[in-house]
This record gives structure tokens, C-alpha cells and sequence, in this order.
């Protein structure tokens, strides 16, 4: 089978940061969520993949392209959504799509000003001129406009209201609705992982703690809490915990031997997963 | 057919819709033959991802209650919704066992439990 993206191997030096061994791979008509505190890496990850960032070592390709030798049929096709505007300010939404359109051979301009429409974002108004928000929608209105196959978006929800999000939720659906494009978005917001997020990407201090299905996220681990003396008989499986002066919590492997422990257990939600994936409290880590 | 996802359940998604997707066939919302809405589809309109309602039908093919047609996608099986029906049953009968230990841990007598029992299933009428 053909991926959609094939990240390989990537190391990515920058002064006070670096990217260590990204791994991953992601097959087509689906979304993967790239999760991590501020300064996890995200962004630094997603302009490597998009080209922007020189990566120092490693692969990246798009549908098959590799994006160093075959660096135009593999940013052909890319959408993305970024949270600093890569586009020019001076000019308006109309312009600079003229203006960047040439760059891809499929870009469809009635289809553009349709989405222009339906996301109220005024294609003649300069985009300095306008809010965040409304930078996004432009970028997501282009990006949707040259029949993409991997969109990619930095944090795209975190300008938006609520009511937009859910509309960007529904835009997302849509685009892997074919089961050929994919869509890979970071954001430390954890509804939208909650939702749409088919695989995810956990990312701490530049390291890729795991890439797993949610599923597989879901059913592998517990939340447990009880008294301390009832969480340390679950030891073993114990990956970390959390400590209150009323009760102590922890996230476990979901094995037969946390049962009829006495313990509160539940599913965890993906904010757990960030707390106890990003702490340097981690007791142990073992990837599934 | 409903099917309606709780997310303070403790129940994984994937194993709420397959339970929705059983009653519906016990109670012959859907027939043999029927197509079920395509795993995008799907996931579009509960706000799921795609590979929890994948999973859900997998575990419904698993169980003969679903069949697929490659390029197709999703159809309910022929199938004896008795059988369903006295799974479902003895799926209850051991949830009953684990209220009766309950139960009798806390010393209630049968009749204690039966009065119980009828003035609850009187508010769910």
C-alpha cells in the first residue's frame, strides 16, 4: 500500500532544540492528532514535513515523493494551515491566491471563492486586515481549492471560536470522506483528538514518546485511583502517577492483575495521556 | 435505527455502537440484507473517528452479525435473532448473579429484593 506520509528517520538540529528520530507512517482516509505540551516539538515537526525546516538527517515523503529529490510533485500535494500566516499581508485573500495558485496544477479558483463564501471570509480584504481566525479560513479555503492529498495544519482550531471549530470538525470528516486524502494537525487542545483523530502522535521535549491508533491508546491503559497503599499493590503495571493529599491516581497498563484491586478504574481521556506522557514524573515507559 | 455514544460511559465507543447495532437487530430496526451506513459516513455523523466505527463493524463481522462486500462495504447477516435474544439473556442473568452478592453482602432478604425489583421496573414503565 501507498502511504499518504512516510516520515522517516528525522532529525532536525536547531539552536537551543532539536527533533530526535520522528518515525511514522500514514496511510490514506485517515487523520492523525500530533499532541504535546508548548515546545514538545510540533511545529518544528510539521515545517519539516511541509519543507520549510532543512531536516538534518532522515526521509520524508509525500504519496511516494520524496520531498528532497522529487521536491515539487510532493509539495503538489500538500495543503496546509499554518499558525504564522505564510501568506503575503498586503495583499488580499483573491491575490494571493492568483499569485500562489501557479504553483499548483490543479488549483480550481471557482472552487475557492465558493469556500471563500461559506467560511465569511471577504476575498478582496487585505489580509493584514484580518482577524486570526479569519487567516485561517483562508488558508484552509486555499488548501482545499488544489485537490490536496495530505493537509496539514499546525494547531488550525486554536484562532477559532467554538462554533467555528466544530465546523472545521465537519470540514475534516469531509476531506478524508473519500478515503483518499489524509490529514495530519497538531494542537494541544484535546476535544479535537478526542474527535476526529484516528492515530496519534505524542510528542515531549522533541522525542516521539508513542504513535498509536486511539483505539489501541483507549484500550491499552487505565486510570486508576485509590489510597497509595492500593495503588502500589497495581506496581508493575503502574506507568505513572499523581499524587493528592486525598487519593493518589495512575495511569496503568490495562492488564488482568489491576482488577478486584479495590481501585476506581477508567478510561483515560487524551488530556491524561498528555499529562502523564509529558512529565519527566514518568516511573517507567514501555511502548505498546 | 439510534445509536448514541455517552462519552461518561465506561464502556469503549466501539463496544456502545456494537451494542446499539444488536439491539436494533433484536428488534428487527434492521432486516437481513439491510446496508449499514459507510465506516466515514458514520464516524462523520457520531464525531468519531473512522477507525472506532471500523472496528465496531470488524467486531460485528467477527460475530456473524455483519457481512462485507469489498468496494461496497457493510450488510446484516441473515441471521436467528432467538440466539441473539438468549445471549442477551444470559449476558443479564450474570449482571443479576453480581447484584444478588451485592445484595446478600448487605443482608437484604429475597423479599427485600423483589420489592426493589417492582418498584423499579413501575418507574421505568
Amino acid at each position: 500500500m501507498e502511504y499518504i506520509l512516510e516520515v522517516e528517520n528525522v532529525n532536525k538540529k536547531l539552536d537551543t532544540f532539536s527533533l530526535e528520530n520522528i518515525d511514522f507512517k500514514l496511510e490514506p482516509g485517515f487523520i492523525m492528532g500530533l499532541i504535546g505540551r508548548n515546545g514538545s516539538g510540533k511545529t518544528t515537526l510539521i515545517n519539516t514535513i511541509l519543507g520549510l525546516y532543512q531536516k538534518t538527517t532522515g526521509n520524508v515523503r509525500i504519496c511516494g515523493h520524496d520531498l528532497c529529490r522529487d521536491e515539487s510533485r510532493a509539495k503538489g500535494e500538500l495543503g496546509f494551515v499554518l499558525d504564522e500566516n505564510p501568506f503575503l499581508e498586503d495583499f488580499s485573500s483573491l491575490d494571493n491566491a492568483r499569485i500562489y495558485s501557479s504553483y499548483y496544477k490543479n488549483f480550481n479558483m471557482d472552487m475557492f471563492t465558493r469556500y471563500c463564501s461559506r467560511f465569511d471570509v471577504d476575498p478582496k480584504r487585505k489580509l493584514k486586515k484580518l482577524s486570526k481566525g479569519t487567516i485561517i479560513k483562508f488558508q484552509l479555503a486555499f488548501a482545499l481549492s488544489h485537490d490536496a492529498k495530505l493537509f496539514v495544519m499546525d494547531e488550525p482550531a486554536s484562532g477559532l471560536d467554538p462554533v467555528f471549530r466544530r465546523e472545521l470538525m465537519e470540514i475534516m470528516y469531509d476531506a478524508i470522506l473519500s478515503g483518499d486524502k489524509s490529514i495530519l494537525f497538531s494542537t494541544h487542545l484535546t476535544e479535537e483528538i478526542d474527535m476526529v483523530a484516528d492515530y496519534v502522535t505524542i510528542l515531549h521535549e522533541g522525542k516521539q514518546v508513542i504513535t498509536t491508533s486511539k483505539e489501541e491508546l483507549f484500550e491499552s491503559y487505565r486510570v486508576v485511583k485509590g489510597s497509595e497503599e492500593k495503588i502500589q499493590l497495581l506496581q508493575p503495571s503502574v506507568i505513572g502517577k499523581k499524587v493528592t493529599p486525598y487519593y493518589v491516581e495512575a495511569l496503568v497498563k490495562n492488564e488482568e492483575s489491576i482488577l478486584n484491586k479495590g481501585c476506581q478504574i477508567e478510561i483515560p481521556t487524551i488530556a491524561d495521556f498528555m499529562f502523564y506522557f509529558s512529565t519527566d514524573k514518568r516511573e517507567e515507559f514501555t511502548y505498546v | 435505527m439510534n445509536i448514541i455514544i455517552s462519552n461518561s460511559s465506561n464502556l469503549a465507543i466501539y463496544e456502545q455502537i456494537v451494542n446499539q447495532i444488536k439491539s436494533a437487530i433484536i428488534n428487527k430496526e434492521v432486516v437481513a440484507g439491510d446496508a449499514m451506513p459507510s465506516i466515514r459516513g458514520l464516524a462523520k455523523d457520531l464525531q468519531i473517528s473512522v477507525i472506532t466505527t471500523k472496528r465496531a463493524y470488524e467486531e460485528l463481522e467477527k460475530e456473524g452479525l455483519l457481512y462485507s462486500v469489498t468496494g461496497k462495504g457493510f450488510y446484516i447477516c441473515e441471521q436467528n435473532t432467538d440466539i441473539l435474544k438468549e445471549k442477551k439473556i444470559s449476558m443479564i442473568e450474570k449482571h443479576l448473579q453480581d447484584i444478588l452478592n451485592e445484595c446478600k453482602a448487605a443482608g437484604l432478604s429475597l423479599e427485600d429484593i423483589q420489592d426493589m425489583i417492582e418498584v423499579l421496573y413501575q418507574e421505568t414503565e
